[in-house]
Formats: C-alpha cells, structure tokens, sequence
C-alpha cells in the first residue's frame, strides 16, 4: 500500500474514487517495477508513427522505461495520438515525476502488456453514480480494473487516459526517480533522502553530480520504494506549463506517420467496396474476369462481414488503380435484413417508445419516482418536452485504413487505432494465430472520435494479408464506404417532466430517453453478450445535478439494428442537449432568467455553480450586446469534468451564427493548460458540426449520406471565436478531449431561442422560415 | 437483386502518359494513366506521403499542393492536366533545403495549430498560397481563402498563425522558400 501526502490531499479532495484506485494498483505496480519486464517483439520490423528507433538501446527500467546511455528516456507510448496532445501530456507527467528534462524523453511503440491496460477506461463503466462511493459501486469499479489488465484491455477512449495515468505511469516514475536516487545514495553513503534527481541529473548533499544514466546498471538491484513520494506541487516544473506539443514538428512538414503513410517493401494497395445495405454482403462479382484483368491489379477478393457489411476489396498496385477497379466491379448482394430500414421510422418509433416504453432499465429513482405516471391534477408537471437526435458519423478527416503483413508467421499490422489490445486478439482470430504472433504497431491517427476503438478495419487488412502471405496490404476505405460503414453515434428520443415551486426550485423530475444501446452491441461484437444496464445510454442524465426531490431517470432500449458506436462523449452528446435545452424552459416557464434559474437549482458552490458564474463572469452575462445578438448558456459534467458555455449567437439570412463561445472548464489539475484550450476549441468545433448539420439518414438499410458533399461540417469561416476560463482544482486529473461537446447544442439552441422565441428541440438545429 | 452500378465507369480506362514531373524541386519520371489524380502520383509513385486524402472529391482540401503558387486539390486534379513544366509544391518541399522552416511553418509552431494534424499540410499548403497571392489577407479574407475541412477545430489557431504573418513580407511570390 502506498500511502502519501499527495494521496491523502486526494482523498479529503472528495475525489476518493481516484485514491483507491492508486491504492489498490500501487501495490502490483511496485512489486512488478522490481522484476524488469522486456518487451517481446514480433519481429524487428519497425514501428510507425512514433520515434521508435533501436529497441536495444539502453537499459530497460520497468515496463514503462528505458533508459540510453545517453540521457535519452524511452517511454513506452501505449496511448494513441489522435489529436488530443496525450503524447506531450504523458510525456509532461513522467518528466515531471521523473526528474528529467521533458526534451530528454522520446516515446517508443509498445507491445501489448497487461502493464498497460486503460483500467480506468473500464472502471468507469460501471453503472453507479460517479458520487458513489460505497461498497458495492467501488468493488464493481475495482473488479473491472482487474479485468481491464486480463483483458489487456489498451485502448485510448472514454478520456481517461491522464485519469489513468495519474494512477499508473505517474507511480512508476515517481518510484523509479526514488531507486535512482537511492542508487546514487548508495554509493555517496549519504541518507537517501538528502539526494535529488533534477532534470536527469542526481545531485547530494555535498556538491556531488551524476547523471541519472550512469546509475542505471546499478539500480537494478535496488529495491522498489515502500512509500512512494511524489513530486512537490509547489515546485512543478512541467506540470501546468505549455511547452510546445512533442508531436506537431512532424505534423506541419508533413513527416507525421498516419496509418495510410505506412510504406513497407512490395507493399500493394487494397481499396474496399461494402455492401450499401447495412449488414450485407457479396453474393456475387459477375465481372471478376475483366476486373483482374486490369491494369495494376492483383487480385479481387470477396470480404465476409467483418464489419458492418461484407464487401469486396480490390488489391492492386496503388490506390487510384484499386480504386477504379472497385467502382467497375458489378456486384450482386445479399441485402441482409436491413432492407427495410428507414432512418426517419426509427425516430418516430422512438418517440412513441417514450409514452409506451417498455422501460429496460431505471438509472435512478428518489422520492416519489412514479409521480409522472400519476395523471392526478396535483402531480401534473409545469412543463413536460420531447427532444430527438439523430444518427451520425464520426468523419474523421483520415479514412478507415490499415497495413497488415503476414511476414515470416508473424502478422504485424500498422494502424491508427485506438484500441491495440482488443485489436490484437481480433485480428489473432481473423488470422488463426495466437495473440502472441501479432504485432500491432500504432500510427498517428487522423482523428478517432471513438471510431478507432472499432477493429474493424484491421480484422479486414488482417484477412487480406492472410490470402497474400509475404505482402505487406495496405486496405484504404474510400471517404464513401467509411460513411456508410460507420459504428453511428445512436438516434436517440426523450422526455423530460418536472415541477417547478413557486421560487423556481425545482421539485419534481422525470427524464426518459430511448435509444439503443452502443454498450450491448459493443459486447456483442467482443463475442459476449450485451444484457443489462448501460448506462452510456443516459450519462449525464441519471447523473444530473439538478436537485429534485422526486425523480426517476430512465431508459428505453430499442436496437432496431442500425451499427452503432462510440461517439465523441457517447451518452453525454445527446443527454447535454436534452437536459440543458430543458432547463432554459423550466426557467422560461418559472418566468426566470435562466443562469439565475440554474444557479438556483444547482447544488450551491458546487462545481457547475462556480464553473457556470465564471463563464457568465468573463462572458459579461447580462450586459448589453451588439444588436441582433443573445447569449445562451448550459453547463454540463462529463468524464469527471464540468465545462459552462456562454455562447453569443444571431441569425442572420435565416442562418444561425455562433460569433463566440466562453467555455469555463473544471477537469481536476492541469498538466498542460494549452491543450485544455485546444481541445476546448476542438469540442466547440466539433459539436457545432452537429449541432447545425450532423444528420445521416438511412433508406431502405443504405446510409444516403456518402461524404462531405452531403455530411457538411463546420469550416473556419463559421467558427467563432473561443476563450477558455481553467477553473482551479485540487483534484486530480480528469477527462478533457470529450468535455466541451456535450453542452454546445443546447447552449446554441438557447441563444437562438432567445433571439428567435423559436424553440428548437431535435438536432441538427433547424430554424422555421 | 442485382442492382445497376451507380459507379462504373462509362469510358475506356484513360491512356498512360509518360511525362516528368517538377516536385520540390526534383524531377520525376512519371507512367500513370492519365485519369490518375495527382494526389495518387505523389503518395504511391513518388513516394510523398505529406499530402493527405481526405474525401476524393476536393471537398476538404487534405491533398492541397501548389502548382506554379496556386492551390490545386490534388485528388481530383488528374496527371493528364498537369502541364509540361509546371513546378509543384508539396508540404514536404516548404522547408530549405537545410531545414530550416517556411515561414508558415514557424507561425503554425508558434500558435501551436495541429491536432490530429492529417488535415494540417493542406491546411498550410493554403494559407502559404493565400499569403503570396495576398500578403496582407485581412480576417474577411482568411475566412474566405480557406476552405480546407478540419474536424479537430483548429480553425482559430490557423486564423491566428496567418494573421501573424499578414503584412510580415515573410512570405510572397518571390520568397525564397516558395
């Protein structure tokens, strides 16, 4: 048990959940830094997209570390880079605690290793209110960190990665700088406690100076710390600072690895065409012969569903000959029982599910939970809404893709995923291999959003590779087939009831949601079985911080078979909209102006109290605008986090404008304050893309949408200006890549309803001529 | 059911054409159909893996290159329109030969703009050739010079990197870099 000052800070922080984990984890991490673990390698092929170099430089730390004889500190990088600065902020963290310099340390491509399971990421899917603390809710949390590192579960989502950090890097590094010092201390005989590792060099008490390298012989046999002490907060050096990101020097010269940059010798390019319909697959090409025949191909194979639907891949030497031959092949499918879907059905079958349920499962309930079924005059609610949203794609600018080569009985796939162990033990299955004969190596990855957590995309390059043993395959799916093949953010209906009191507090609250349910289907797809609360369904919702005495939070599971898939904050990027859209009507109908409203009904000097004063505070909340313009707020937690919005809104020709976005931000310490602002941006850009234009539609089983053209996304000219207030915190780490969507939409349609009297309550925002 | 292709190709696959290509400098020997996008000549043939695809329909701008300065989506701009002598630019051939960055290069360090960062090389690509076409672009002018499709949001920040260099002379038709 590893018991510190910092811990303890944790713990009266309220945060409790973060300490126990640290406690039941530090104990195996620091026995198992003592046994130096060696990373196998499939092969020497080398690895993309991270500077992983010679893997035999140096001298192996622990799991996480090595160390070159040249100062250079190799961390093993198991998280993916898809944009959100994890790389510099990983980096940050261990150079922090470490005590070497942030330009000393350089991320290597690891294997997978039970070291490196996202604990955190499975934890907190556990369906307890992220305030329960208790018995039952934390031992189901710190069951499913135990399952995390069987599984080998290494995946970057649900944005825990610095969460998970603070638990398990962050304890390696600070006890490694401990064996290093008294390494150092050893030899000195000097008391360990008078020796400092500072920016890699080991300095005590009498003016002596060793750099950390020259003691890396020998700290192998110097046991793990029993205490672990972590860096002074007071002294941070890196943490809270803004050095420039570690990864964007090769992005603007264009030497950034992505999987579609991976060039490996003889490699041959292999382009997908999926069945339109949903979930079907080839019968058959009657044109094969003629397609074979072309120019620059090799080979036409036919791909069972390894993802949404089967399909065809062409092979061929580069992309534009694959590409040709794709389109020119005459396929004739089997449409599968998808055929007679309509995305527009859906919808409507959703809103009815809200009136006649069944409900699958009841998130919570206080109070009176059953006051909005009792149709007595008494307990009728002051306002009662529907909202809807629908489907959507992730778009992510870089295609489905990966590299995948069966090399001397080993299968090595490059990818930009984002779920390398789950990915692994895929494409063993596909391969007919054993885990330990795959590699997966990780490349940059041109944007995630919770697509990459799929592995589709490799389970098929894997295939491919298998039928051209000794052939690297790169598969690329063209823009077309990876909007109609994607795992959709779900369409999704609710009904929210309340009663407010005659002081505008809110007493009565009943929140219904139908959907289906990207959890189940997730398990299905891992081979198990998808049964039982999820409740990615309603988060945000049955977690709500308004506070009624009477409430039930619900749900209403309706699969009508649509693929359906993480999606950048899951639940949160529907249940923001619903809540907060229907908070500004309570305070509309309570005749109350609606930040005073929320202030009133959220818990006082909690955290989206103070989150939402400060947004309003550097927004200038209430003062007087430009004409033609109005502000609408929400505030919404998610991840951990709480973020407040202020957006300043007009409509102009019938269009909706966004000129600027206050968000104020409460995500625990932060390590790195400029990519807060980043992904603050990155969120704001990313919901308003939904909020104004995200829809797909489904016909008769086939997405109609096919790619930009058609899925339009926000350009620089709409977007409005960002400015981001960091609330200070004592807690630790929590999510930030995912935050900052959630309250967007709402927050736009508040504006445009103060400014229109239009309310607008289904997504993408369309305003009536 | 079988169902007519939407897609097929009406016409004979376009002829190959052999031709040399100026990129970054260094000439090219090219074979390609003549149909084949630029985009596709520069990342499977060439071997340049800067410029990205984004959406085959120049629709996003991930494929952006200059050629002879002006912006050109690569992906659907076919080998056959690529005039004899024309002088292409890539991401890859912004830098001196020293490495020293353009320009752009620097300002988008300085502001700090990549995300995912597999949009960014268009993204400059087009803001190099707004600056030399404009080199004082006003914000009206950033707004509608850049079409380039981002999904990370860094659009503030690409305002912000141009803007820093609007009216700097750092970069026009006769900089060295260009």
């Amino acid at each position: 048990m590893v018991k510190t000052p910092e811990t303890a800070m944790l713990k009266n922080s309220g945060r409790r959940r973060f300490v126990l984990g640290s406690v039941l984890m530090s104990g195996a991490w620091v026995t198992g830094i003592a046994n130096a673990a060696v990373l196998k390698r499939a092969t020497s092929a080398p690895a993309f997209g991270l500077q992983d170099k010679d893997v035999n430089a140096g001298m192996r730390v622990n799991v996480w570390l090595r160390i070159s004889p040249d100062g250079t500190v190799w961390l093993a990088m198991p998280r993916a880079e898809m944009g959100q600065g994890i790389h510099t902020a990983m980096s940050m963290l261990v150079a922090e605690e470490l005590g070497c310099t942030l330009e000393a340390i350089r991320l290597e491509d690891p294997d997978i290793e039970k070291a490196f399971a996202n604990q955190t990421a499975l934890a907190e899917t556990v369906p307890f209110l992220p305030s329960d603390e208790g018995f039952v809710a934390n031992t189901a949390r710190s069951v499913m960190r135990s399952m995390a590192r069987l599984l080998e579960f290494q995946l970057t989502g649900g944005s825990t990665t610095m969460a998970d950090a603070w638990v398990s890097v962050r304890i390696v590094a600070a006890a490694t700088r401990m064996r290093l010092e008294a390494t150092a201390a050893a030899r000195w005989n000097v008391p360990a406690q008078q020796v400092r590792l500072v920016d890699g060099m080991v300095q005590g008490p009498d003016g002596q100076r060793l750099a950390m390298q020259a003691l890396v012989p020998d700290v192998m046999h110097t046991p793990s710390p029993k205490n672990v002490r972590f860096a002074d907060p007071a002294r941070y050096r890196y943490i809270g600072s803004n050095p420039p990101r570690v990864d964007l020097k090769s992005k603007v010269t264009g030497s950034a690895v992505f999987g579609s940059d991976v060039r490996l010798p003889g490699q041959v390019t292999a382009v997908a065409r999926f069945c339109p319909t949903l979930g079907g697959t080839v019968r058959q090409v009657s044109n094969l012969a003629e397609l074979k025949a072309r120019p620059g191909v090799i080979d036409v194979v036919t791909l069972p569903a390894l993802g949404t639907s089967g399909g065809i891949a062409v092979v061929a030497q580069g992309y534009w000959a694959a590409y040709q031959a794709s389109l020119a092949a005459d396929i004739e499918w089997n449409e599968g029982r998808m055929v007679n879907l309509n995305s527009a059905r859906v919808l409507n079958n959703l809103t009815e599910s809200l009136e006649s349920g069944p409900v699958h499962w009841t998130y919570r309930k206080q109070g009176d939970s059953h006051w909005a079924q009792d149709n007595t005059a008494e307990n009728k609610p002051s306002v009662s809404q529907r909202y809807a949203v629908p489907y959507l794609a992730h778009a992510t600018m870089e295609p489905m893709n990966a590299t995948a080569w069966l090399n001397n009985g080993a299968m090595e796939v490059w990818a930009p995923t984002q779920a390398p162990g789950p990915a692994r033990n895929r494409c063993a299955q596909v391969a007919g291999m054993s885990a330990n004969d795959v590699r997966i190596h990780t490349t940059y990855l041109g944007g995630g959003f919770g697509r990459r957590v799929e592995t589709d995309f490799l389970a098929q390059a894997v295939y491919l590779a298998r039928l051209l043993p000794g052939r690297p395959v790169q598969l690329i799916w063209p823009r077309e087939q990876d909007m109609q093949q994607d795992y959709y953010r779900p369409a999704a209906a609710a009904r929210l009831s309340a009663k407010v009191s005659k002081t505008g507090k809110i007493t009565h609250w009943a929140h219904r949601t139908a959907s289906g349910s990207v959890g189940h289907q997730v398990y299905v797809r891992s081979g198990l079985i998808g049964a039982g609360p999820d409740k990615g369904t309603v988060e945000g919702g049955y977690d709500t911080p308004y506070t009624a005495n009477h409430l039930r939070v619900d749900h209403v599971l309706k699969d009508d078979g649509v693929p359906l898939g993480y999606w950048r904050s899951v639940g949160h990027s529907y249940q923001g909209f619903f809540i907060e859209s229907f908070i500004d009507e309570l305070a509309h109908e309570a005749a109350q102006d609606p930040y005073l409203f929320r202030m009133n009904n959220l818990p006082e000097n909690g955290r989206h109290a103070k989150a939402l004063k400060a947004a309003c505070e550097k927004a200038g909340y209430g003062k007087p605008l430009p004409a033609g313009r109005a502000q609408g707020l929400a505030v919404h937690e998610s991840f951990g986090s709480v973020v407040a919005q202020v957006l300043e809104v007009s409509v102009e020709q019938g269009k909706i404008k966004v000129h600027k976005v206050v968000c104020a931000v409460d995500c625990g310490l932060v390590i790195h304050p400029d990519g807060v602002k980043q992904q603050m941006e990155s969120g704001v850009a990313f919901a308003m893309s939904a909020a104004l234009y995200g829809q797909i539609d489904i016909e008769n089983g086939r997405v109609k949408q096919g790619n930009f053209t058609d899925y339009p996304v926000l350009k620089l000219a709409e977007m409005p200006k960002v400015e981001v207030v960091v609330m200070p915190s004592g807690n630790a780490p929590s999510g930030v890549g995912e935050i900052a969507v959630p309250p967007l939409a709402a927050a736009l349609a508040n504006g445009v309803f103060k400014l229109t009297g239009q309310r607008l309550r289904s997504l993408p925002l369309r305003l009536k001529a | 059911m079988k169902r007519l292709n939407p897609y097929k190709p009406t016409q004979q696959q376009a002829q190959d054409i052999f031709m040399q290509l100026k990129v970054n400098g260094r000439n090219y020997e090219i074979g390609s159909s003549g149909d084949t996008p630029l985009l596709w000549v520069l990342r499977d043939e060439i071997g340049l893996t800067g410029s990205k695809y984004g959406c085959g329909v120049g629709a996003c701008g991930a494929c952006t290159v200059l050629i002879n300065d002006t912006p050109v989506r690569s992906c659907s701009y076919p080998l056959s329109a690529v005039a004899s002598g024309a002088v292409i630019k890539t991401i890859e051939g912004l830098a001196s030969e020293s490495g020293e960055l353009h320009p752009v290069q620097k300002a988008w360090l300085s502001a700090q703009v990549p995300q995912c960062g597999y949009c960014q090389s268009g993204m400059i690509m087009a803001a190099v050739a707004l600056l030399k076409n404009n080199p004082k672009p006003s914000q009206q002018d950033i707004e509608q010079g850049i079409s380039n499709i981002c999904r990370c949001g860094t659009y503030p920040r690409v305002v912000q990197a141009i803007e820093a260099l609007a009216g700097s002379g750092l970069v026009s038709k006769g900089e060295n870099h260009g």
